[in-house]
């Protein structure tokens, strides 16, 4: 990680308060599920902006985010040839396995981190199986699709008054139907969305014993694993990192763990006390 | 050059304890031997897990903490960053904390079994159980039995730091002065809440919380000034510094030095853009630290 002064090479509105800004960028490649934190320029914000790569390609990062309060409002704000301070990469991202039937979930605001994640996955095994599940609100919110047309099957659902209930009935019968065709239920889940969301997802992964990886979010403050600020709760016993999918039944104590650094964003679901 | 309790400092400035863990992190951006210390996070003799997220609040010019000083223990802490630190080639402030006097016994000793550091700085803004939970810190009988305590234990400079939430910070300063103190840290954080007013509930999950950041640094100012008056021992002073301005003004009220702690979030180079700052106005006015300290009072 380090601090990057970087050109805005675009801006622009893909969705209702939803942006996508292109930094140009030469600092160290970042995983797929990596963040960068973003410092506002405005000086009566004092924390900086944690938000995901959405996408790198060598001297540019996409980021998809939405303008919520005054950071991200700062951010809107940014014209192309401006300059701006953001620290990157940082946190652990998405695990590149080598599982050959994959889903990828991802809910709203979620969905960004996953497009670097489906794009470096096809690069890995052209022969994939990869369906990606990705749910809205409403079509005002719908972001991505096409470009993750290019890394795997796409299954798009849309609901204004229960977006999880669409997004997990959507995947319980694509499932249902791919078992029955006789292919196989996924070795691997990857899923970014809301809390919710990732918590069926990791409670469908348990029951089936299958290896799930997740993204959380946590307020923050260092952004670099400095303050304690950002923790999730995790097993004392967790390991942290492990690729197993073997479910501990008994409920553990606890720890906290950081979000940003070593540990996160992205766990192993069965490293995480869900609540 | 400044000099507390007989310790060179290369730079007048350290970064605030919690906000810099024992310095890794923000290693990767900054040379840490610039600085003229190295604070850590508390130390407490047994892990301590931590409020419940979340654990940070922004507010207008500021910012809320709830960390509630998670650590992994002494003996942890010696393992993994002591030697680090030792290594760094700039002094070491070990921040401090404990819910008894024992407590704060405990760690000194476990420290000064290995090696030790440059500093001891106590934490007073703890929860002292064994008066009912108030913190040690509001009350100047209370400093006193802590900071004579450890002063009888160990050789280490003491520094104690002080909470600002007390009606005259004067009095908790002579206290931990009379009691053997080598110098004083302040201020710690405010205490302040913020409430989720759609969940009509505390946001934070340790209900209340710290108030850092420039909100604050007129009330530190002001205290470093009232203290500055108060004692004779060395004054760091802290409480909002994000400029380089604003840590002369620190000086100028009667800090021998000053640390960085909120800055370090928004700009990881802070420390070193303020050390620089210092720097160039010295040169400007053709004058040294001691030619600064304490000149507003
Ligand atoms: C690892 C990580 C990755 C993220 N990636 C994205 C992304 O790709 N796209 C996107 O739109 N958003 C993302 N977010 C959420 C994004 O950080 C917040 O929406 C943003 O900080 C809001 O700032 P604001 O000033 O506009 O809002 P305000 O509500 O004014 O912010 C006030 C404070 O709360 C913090 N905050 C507010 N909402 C969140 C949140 N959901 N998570 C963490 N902190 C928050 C802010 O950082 C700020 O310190 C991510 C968050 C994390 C932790
Ligand atoms: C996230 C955070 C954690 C902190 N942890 C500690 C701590 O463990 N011990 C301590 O004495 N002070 C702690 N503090 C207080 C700071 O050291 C400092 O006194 C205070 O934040 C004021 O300075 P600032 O406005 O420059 O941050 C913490 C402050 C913050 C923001
Ligand atoms: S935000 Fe500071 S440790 Fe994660």
């Amino acid at each position: 990680m380090n601090i990057h002064e970087c050109e805005i090479f675009s801006q622009k509105q893909i969705a209702a308060e939803i942006f996508e800004l292109i930094l140009k960028y030469d600092g160290e490649d970042p995983a797929p599920g990596q963040f960068v934190s973003i410092v506002p320029k405005d000086k009566n914000i004092i924390l900086p902006r944690p938000i995901s790569v959405c996408c790198f390609n060598k001297g540019y990062l996409k980021l998809v985010y939405k303008r919520l309060g005054t950071g991200t409002a700062s951010i809107a704000n940014l014209k192309p040839k401006e300059k701006i301070n953001i620290i990157a990469p940082l946190g652990t991202g998405f695990r590149l396995t080598d599982h050959k039937n994959i889903s990828i979930v991802g809910g709203g605001l979620g969905v960004p981190p996953l497009l670097e994640l489906a794009k470096r996955l096809r690069e890995k095994n052209t022969n994939a199986n990869i369906k990606i599940y990705l749910g809205f609100r409403d079509e005002s919110q719908v972001i991505l699709v096409d470009e993750f047309k290019k890394y795997g099957e796409v299954i798009v659902t849309l609901d204004p008054s229960n977006p999880l209930e669409a997004l997990a009935s959507s995947i319980n019968s694509n499932l249902n139907n791919d078992i029955s065709k006789g292919t196989q239920k996924p070795d691997i889940i990857h899923t970014c969305g809301p809390y919710i969301l990732m918590k069926r997802i990791a409670q469908y992964a348990k029951e089936e014993n299958i290896l799930c990886f997740t993204s959380l979010e946590q307020r923050m403050a260092c952004t670099v694993g400095a303050c304690l600020a950002c923790v999730v709760k995790v097993p004392v016993s967790s390991s942290v990192n492990t690729l197993s999918a073997n479910y501990d039944t008994n409920a553990p104590a606890f720890e906290y763990r950081r979000v940003c650094t070593a540990t996160g964003p992205v766990f192993n679901a069965n490293e995480v006390i869900w609540e | 050059m400044i000099k507390i309790a007989n310790k060179e400092w290369k730079t007048p400035v350290t970064v605030a304890s919690g906000t810099f863990a024992s310095g890794r992190e923000y290693g990767e951006f900054i040379n840490l031997s610039h600085l003229g210390a190295v604070t850590t996070k508390g130390v407490s003799d047994v892990p301590w897990s931590g409020n419940p997220a979340p654990r940070v609040a922004e507010t207008y010019g500021g910012m809320l903490n709830s960390i509630g000083v998670q650590n992994v223990g002494v003996k942890m802490f010696i393992e993994k960053d002591l030697e680090f630190l030792q290594n760094t080639n700039t002094n070491i402030i070990v921040n401090i904390c404990g819910h008894t006097i024992d407590d704060y016994l405990k760690v000194i000793e476990a420290l000064d079994d290995h090696g030790g550091a440059h500093y001891y700085e106590l934490n007073v803004s703890c929860p002292n159980i064994k008066e009912g939970g108030i913190s040690f810190g509001v009350n100047a009988k209370e400093t006193e039995k802590l900071t004579s305590a450890c002063r009888k234990i160990t050789k280490t400079p003491l520094i104690v730091k002080l909470s600002p939430n007390v009606t005259d910070i004067t009095e908790i300063a002579k206290a931990a002065e009379e009691a053997g103190a080598d110098a004083l840290s302040l201020i710690n954080t405010l205490k302040g809440i913020a409430i989720d007013i759609n969940s009509k509930k505390p946001f934070l999950g340790g209900i209340t919380g710290g108030l850092s950041g420039p909100a604050i640094k007129p009330i530190a100012v002001r205290m470093v000034y009232e203290t500055y008056k108060a004692v004779k021992i060395p004054i760091i002073g802290m409480g909002g510094i994000f400029r380089p301005e604003d840590a002369i003004e620190f000086i100028l009220a009667g800090a021998s030095a000053v640390a960085i702690g909120t800055a370090n979030f928004s700009n990881p180079r802070a420390s070193i853009e303020i050390i620089n700052g210092i720097n160039e106005y010295l040169e400007k006015n053709n004058t040294d630290m001691q030619g600064i300290i304490g000149a507003a009072t």
